[in-house]
């Protein structure tokens, strides 16, 4: 094995073991081994067991990333630790924990297609079905002999480290500690087939390294548990009742913040959920005794396979913001600071990009919810009209239709489809007049996707210049604006609708970026939706700003930093993602650029880097210059903020975020409006604590037409190298 | 009541016949007042004559040409044409509503400065430009508009000797199927000029071609013109782009849009007949986006339209003097208006309201200005009220050029007013004394008068 493949497995491994807690870091991972080990043969068993799969998933040829990531590993990991503690060491029992592993891999390789359909995932469903196979036969097997370890704990821990960690171990359990930690610690611990106090508070200080939300809903599920125990009157200490403990800490997890973003609903059903896993439990431990089978996992399972099911089948998802994750970081605090980015900054993912169907700026006469014509099933939908200074719409009296701005005005597609419905001969009206047998008008379809349609209306008998299947680009002229159909004067009706019919009704749906003009400023929306009277414009893109923010995979950057040079390189990942990685320093900064704003998406490495002040300085920059416009953003606080201001803020970050990072931009200066050939913008980054700014960062940045030139703010400057321009001209003339 | 006005007695022949769906005959317009504000009160406070400026109407026609232009194309900028009216306030209005300026001389282009417009937004036309204009451009960054080869050349020899890039564009002539032919202004498009003129600048260092430029004609009444023109511009532009994988950044499509007076010999009045800003831009912005232009390099369209923009705010009032009979019996009314101010009526018909009520009597009469020349004349034959001495006469649609090609000829020049949008008057340019001419004239001593 080369050396990359055994750092895969390496990695795999002690991920494995991390995994058991839905986390994939390292030192929890190597922390989790080592406690693993608190029972030698249990631990060996275990490792041998989670080798093994992730071998034999390398070679079989499964997801490398899976196999890094210990996806694969963590059910065998739990098959070994449990045969290891349940049957006594030997070849014997070694040969079952093969086969037992080979076999929850083959499960885990089931069970993840076959609830993958589902976009489920498969839990400890591997282990659990494994486990029992192994017991259930091992009764016949009696030359495995049942192991008497576990019981007499302070034999084994003599065993491994002497008196010294006899006197450890003893004053630890000696210690006089609350009835609920104790409890919870043997119940963590029994994760690991621990059952003991120190293994438990290791994994729980292990546990609030990698994640204090994990952490506090660890606190929370035990917690709801053991209050229902002592409300229903049953003595949680019981061995068999805390020996399944675990099952409560696990789900709460689960779903209050790893397959949900953390958010106080998710907080509210676990309360909701605990008793729920309780009943699970007693009830399941009652029909598996007739098998002498353990109960293990079985009530975590079923419960939040159930549950994440149950919410899939939502049909409105925004009464009660209930998210699944959808890209899963492994860790509750990235999953939640990523999400609140996402769903502010990265609307992107879930909308179809949609502009202006017309050129020039345009009123808004009737929004969302009009008073006119816009309600019920056409609710969602823009009637547009153009107004001189006075906020007229016509010259003159207005008696006649060519009287109104906007009449014979260009409309044209919003964003790239294929025409679908065209009605080009319905007669004008004269002003005052309304057409309600075609109320209409005429109108154009287009669609852009799968059930997503634009309709633009009423537009001027005889001017539709695309035909039915004409494939148009986002700009290209459809019509002019008229007044035919339901139209007593002038205007455009705009809606977007999942049918392909004239008339069908209207979604919700968002304009991807447009200018509001608001007396000489502007104002930049994305993902918005003009509101009445709004005064609107489809932004201009400026080429210089998009040659600069253009990064082509492939593309060298040299820039000084501070006065040393250091190199980039812009990179795709097989996601299609972009990013400029720096070898120098191991970072990465992820970006996206939709033709209209360039965005930075996140950060990853070394937050004394060139790159990071790269990322800070050009968190989002629209790419059409509009003199003094602002921009606002929003860093994810994990990326910025001191990492012990963080460590507190995670506890409560589900509820709350005491402390922010605030991006703001403007345009200040450019050499030639017309054909920009210097853009000079500024950025400021505030850390806020309480609302209140405690520290602020300026920069300058300046763009010309080699790219991003120069940033500097009072601690850094960026300056880029460029390459030698090659001589175009000659100088014949001179 | 107000006292009947005394008119003199006429005699008309009786028009016989059915009336038509008009009525008997035409109807007397006067013009009372100006933007609310009597003209009268004008007079009284300003004199006659006087030029009457709205900087209301001259908003609202600025939005409507930018407004059909704007929303038919991406990218559109107007530039004000100096030349067509250079007052100050008129400048600083167009300004304010976004426009560039555009000099045809150095005198303008300091003018422009001044007015506080940044170099890099002034367009340098025309055929005299000077060495130090030329320098002083290139410092400044603006654009300048080549005319001729000599031109070229001297920018060439400036360029190398200030060492820096000049932002050049050259001015294009064309037949564009109108008559006649402008050829006098920039390089050829048909005998291949102006190819020459592109390869030359884009040979040369220091020489930044960033537009193409066309000035097709002026009063064009016929939008198809543009399209022809704009078709061309854009081949050159596409042309440069293949040969130079170089981008023409603009392409200006000058002025000439006509307004809404009536030429001289125009068979329908100029309201009727005369294109919209609509018309103009249908015509022009389809031929650009229609070429084979790159549309990722769509070039921002300049517009330097002037006329069409000013001249329905101008208005000029001016009193009767006296009345006369002439030797064939027509009547003719003289006015205190003259070509010397109203320099466009060798070309318009211009129509004349009457400032206060009149009956609907109307006598076929020649109006005179107040010159002692017999070519002041401002309409050979109208059909005009009668009118007595002292009474107030508007006429409409003066707002382009007369302010700017009037002449100090027998009188002097007058005041200029300007109503703002509330409704109050500005006094804009005043009326030229005695005292400016003595200042600019100097008699050699032997022949300054000695007390005889």
């Amino acid at each position: 094995m080369r050396r990359s493949e055994i750092q895969i497995i390496k990695e795999g491994s002690i991920k494995s073991y991390a995994q058991v807690f839905f986390s994939d870091n390292l030192t929890f991972g190597w922390l989790l081994l080592l406690v693993s080990f608190f029972d030698f043969y249990a631990g060996l068993y275990g490792l041998a067991a989670v080798l093994l799969t992730n071998v034999t998933a390398y070679l079989m040829g499964y997801d490398t990333y899976k196999i890094r990531q210990g996806t694969y590993g963590y059910n065998s990991l739990l098959v070994g630790l449990g045969i290891g503690l349940s049957f006594m060491a030997g070849w014997q029992s070694a040969i079952i924990v093969f086969i037992a592993a080979i076999l929850t891999f083959i499960f885990t390789i089931v069970f993840e297609a076959w609830l993958g359909k589902y976009t489920l995932p498969f839990l400890s469903i591997p282990f659990l079905l494994v486990m029992w196979i192994v017991i259930l036969s091992g009764r016949e097997l009696t030359a495995l002999g049942l192991s008497e370890r576990g019981i007499y704990t302070i034999n084994e821990i003599y065993g491994i480290g002497g008196k010294y960690l006899v006197n450890i171990y003893q004053w630890f359990e000696q210690i006089e500690k609350p009835l609920f930690l104790k409890t919870y610690f043997l119940s963590l611990g029994a994760i690991f087939f621990q059952y003991n106090i120190l293994a438990g508070v290791l994994i729980s200080l292990g546990l609030l390294y990698h994640s204090r939300i994990a952490f506090s809903l660890s606190l929370l599920g035990f917690g709801t548990a053991f209050v229902f125990y002592q409300l229903l009157g049953i003595d949680i200490t019981q061995y068999g009742y805390s020996y399944i403990g675990f099952n409560y800490i696990l789900t709460a997890i689960a779903i209050g913040g790893f397959f949900l973003i953390p958010n106080k609903y998710s907080f509210l059903w676990v309360i909701i959920l605990l008793p729920v896993v309780v009943l699970i439990s007693l009830s399941a431990g009652e029909i598996l005794k007739i098998y002498q089978l353990p109960v293990y996992s079985l009530p975590f399972n079923i419960v939040v396979l159930s549950f994440l099911y149950f919410i899939k089948l939502r049909q409105r998802y925004d009464r009660i913001p209930l998210q699944e994750v959808i890209v899963q970081f492994n860790s509750p605090e990235k999953n939640l600071y990523y999400y609140q980015q996402a769903s502010k900054r990265f609307k992107w993912l879930s909308y179809f990009p949609m502009y202006l169907p017309f050129l020039g700026k345009w009123t808004v006469s009737q929004a969302e919810n009009g008073a006119y014509t816009h309600q019920g099933d056409w609710k969602y939908a823009w009637d547009f009209i153009m107004n001189d200074y006075q906020n007229k719409q016509f010259k003159n009296t207005g008696d006649f239709l060519i009287d109104y701005y906007c009449f014979d005005k260009n409309i044209v597609a919003p964003s790239d489809g294929t025409v679908v419905s065209v009605v080009n001969n319905i007669d004008d009206n004269t002003i005052g007049d309304v057409n309600l047998l075609q109320n209409w008008g005429n109108s154009v379809v287009i669609k852009h996707t799968e059930y997503l349609y634009s309709q633009v209306s009423h537009l001027k008998k005889g001017s539709i210049v695309v035909k039915k299947g004409t494939v148009v680009k986002k700009g290209d002229l459809l019509a002019h604006c008229g007044n035919s159909g339901r139209s007593p004067y002038p205007h455009l009706h705009f809606q977007l609708q999942a049918t392909p019919y004239i008339g069908s009704p209207t979604i919700s749906y968002p304009i991807s970026h447009y200018i509001r003009h608001a007396h000489h400023k502007f104002e930049l929306h994305s993902y918005d939706k003009p509101v009445l009277n709004d005064v609107v414009s489809n932004m201009e893109t400026t080429e210089l700003l998009i040659k600069a923010f253009k990064f082509i995979p492939g593309q060298k950057l040299q820039y000084e930093f501070n006065g040393k040079k250091v190199n980039w390189e812009v990179k795709t990942d097989y996601y299609n993602n972009t990013y400029i990685y720096c070898a120098e320093t191991q970072s990465y900064a992820y970006l996206y650029n939709d033709g209209q704003v360039h965005y930075f998406k996140s950060f990853s490495g070394d937050k004394k880097s060139g790159l990071y002040y790269f990322y800070l300085a050009l968190y989002q920059i629209p790419l059409g210059y509009y003199q003094d416009m602002i921009i606002n953003d929003q860093f994810p606080p994990n990326v910025i903020i001191d990492k012990h201001k963080m460590f507190l803020q995670d506890f409560i970050a589900p509820f709350w975020l005491p402390y922010q990072a605030d991006y703001q931009m403007k345009f200040v200066a450019v050499d030639d409006e017309l054909y920009p050939g210097k853009i000079e913008i500024k950025a400021q980054l505030d850390l806020l604590r309480w609302q209140k700014v405690y520290r602020q960062l300026n920069f300058e940045i300046h763009i010309n037409e080699q790219g991003i030139s120069q940033i500097t703010s009072e601690a850094i400057r960026l300056i880029l190298q460029p390459e030698p321009v090659k001589q175009l001209k000659n100088e014949l003339f001179a | 009541m107000e006292k009947l006005k005394y008119e003199r007695p006429i005699i008309n022949k009786i028009k016989a016949g059915v009336p038509d769906k008009y009525g008997m005959s035409t109807r007397v317009q006067i013009k009372t007042d100006i933007e609310g504000i009597p003209v009268k009160d004008i007079v009284n406070q300003y004199g006659s004559p006087v030029f009457v400026l709205s900087e209301k109407t001259i908003r609202e026609t600025y939005q409507e040409a930018h407004r059909a232009f704007q929303s038919r194309y991406p990218k559109v900028q107007f530039a004000w044409s100096y030349k067509t009216n250079y007052l100050d306030a008129v400048c600083q209005i167009f300004h304010d509503e976004g426009s560039w300026a555009e000099v045809v001389s150095g005198f303008e282009y300091d003018k422009a400065i001044e007015n506080g417009v940044p170099g890099n937004k002034i367009i340098f036309n025309g055929p005299d430009k000077s060495d130090a204009d030329l320098k002083k451009a290139v410092e400044n960054g603006s654009f300048i508009h080549i005319d001729h080869f000599d031109e070229l050349y001297s920018l060439m020899r400036i360029v190398k000797k200030i060492g820096k890039k000049a932002k050049v564009a050259i001015r294009v002539n064309m037949d564009t199927g109108v008559y006649p032919k402008w050829d006098r202004f920039g390089f050829n498009y048909e005998n291949g000029e102006a190819w020459n003129a592109i390869n030359r600048i884009m040979l040369t260092e220091n020489m930044d071609l960033v537009g193409l430029h066309t000035h097709i004609g002026t009063y064009m009444m016929t939008t198809n013109a543009y399209t022809v023109a704009a078709g061309k511009l854009a081949d050159l532009a596409v042309k440069t782009a293949q040969k130079y994988k170089h981008h023409i950044k603009y392409i200006d499509m000058g002025g000439g849009f006509a307004s809404k007076n009536t030429l001289k010999g125009a068979y329908l009045p100029g309201k009727d007949t005369c294109p919209s800003f609509d018309d103009y831009a249908e015509a022009i912005t389809s031929a650009l986006i229609n070429s084979e232009i790159d549309p990722e390099h769509l070039p921002v369209l300049f517009l330097e339209t002037g006329r069409a923009l000013i001249d329905d705010a101008g208005y000029l009032i001016g009193s009767v003097l006296a009345n006369k009979r002439l030797s064939n019996a027509r009547r003719a009314t003289i006015i205190d208006i003259g070509v010397n101010i109203l320099f466009t009526s060798f070309w318009y018909e211009h129509e004349i309201y009457p400032g206060q009520a009149c009956s609907q009597q109307t006598e076929d009469t020649t109006i005179y200005g107040p010159l002692c020349m017999n070519i002041d004349v401002i309409r050979e034959s109208i059909q005009f009220p009668l009118l007595q001495k002292n009474d107030l006469v508007v006429i409409p649609r003066v707002g382009a050029y007369n302010m700017t090609q009037w002449m100090q000829f027998i009188t002097l020049r007058p005041n200029v007013v300007l109503i703002d949008r509330e409704q109050n008057l500005h006094l804009i340019r005043k009326k030229e004394t005695n005292e400016i001419f003595k200042n600019q004239e100097i008699v050699p001593k032997h022949l300054k008068n000695k007390k005889t």
